[in-house]
């Protein structure tokens, strides 16, 4: 699954979440036909979330039309920030658990840092290409700066994906 | 296609409220008019349209840098750090100790 899809997730786990709040409900005494009456509405909201996440979500893909490694790095980090921009509306939602808004909380400030060196490295590299074309540098310092902003985006991934995992929340 | 769902989600919090409101007025259990606010509140604050949005704009933006054969500028950067700077001030300022 590609990170700009795992960014529906977060709905599709309050979805679930409110499923666990009827099962509570359930438990503390609410009627049979009132309890089906809260699964109907979150199985409706989970069901028009995961047909979004599977048809509008999917075929915005920044990173699947990007050639060079500068463009992939680009796509890379601006998923980061939509993904982030996401982040802020639940970590402020105080009708969302506290540990799943922490959680979020650390994966941003984890993720962050990296973020930005995978934003610098590929600045410098942009920069380094334009010298290459005019002679100013080697081959050889090119392709090292490739290699190493391939890896920073190498670095990047298991991060992103943790921050998009975060938002996931509930059964997470 | 993809359209037509996002704009089934952009109607979803009206939608909810609305059933919300009927089943206030008609003295269902209390818990039903509060999870549907929950659940639309949450819908409107994500805002998955408008993120839809962003990632289309980014998509088509890194397009046009693939057929203008061209890297990222630096202004381009900028805009994205920006606002990863503001989002991430936000997510940190959030008190939950």
């Amino acid at each position: 699954m590609s990170a700009e899809t795992k960014l529906i997730e977060p709905l599709k786990q309050i979805a679930n979440a409110s499923f666990e709040w009827v099962n509570e409900s359930m438990n503390s005494g609410v009627s049979a036909t009132r309890a089906v009456t809260f699964l109907m509405l979150a199985f409706m909201v989970s069901l028009t979330v995961s047909i979004s996440g599977c048809t509008a979500y999917n075929s915005t893909l920044p990173f699947s039309v990007a050639e060079t490694v500068e463009q992939r790095a680009f796509a890379a980090y601006g998923t980061f920030v939509i993904t982030e921009e996401r982040a802020v509306a639940i970590v402020r939602n105080p009708k969302i658990p506290k540990y799943i808004r922490k959680r979020i909380q650390t994966a941003d400030r984890i993720a962050k840092p990296l973020a930005d060196k995978l934003r610098q490295s590929a600045v410098f590299l942009v920069k380094l290409r334009q010298d290459f074309k005019s002679g100013k540098v080697k081959e050889i310092v090119l392709t090292e700066t490739t290699a190493q902003v391939s890896e920073d985006l190498a670095k990047f991934e298991p991060v992103m994906t943790n921050l998009t995992k975060s938002l996931e929340g509930v059964s997470g | 296609m993809d359209q037509k769902y996002l704009e089934l989600i952009r109607m979803a919090p009206t939608v909810l409220r609305l059933i919300g409101s009927i089943s206030e007025i008609t003295g269902v259990n209390k818990s039903v008019p509060k999870l549907i606010d929950t659940v639309a509140y949450t819908l409107e604050q994500v805002n998955i349209p408008e993120a839809v949005e962003e990632m289309q704009k980014l998509k088509s933006l890194v397009e046009l840098m693939v057929q203008e054969t061209r890297e990222p500028t630096d202004d381009e950067w900028q805009v994205f750090k920006s606002r990863s700077d503001i989002a991430h001030e936000a997510i940190q300022a959030v008190d939950l100790d």
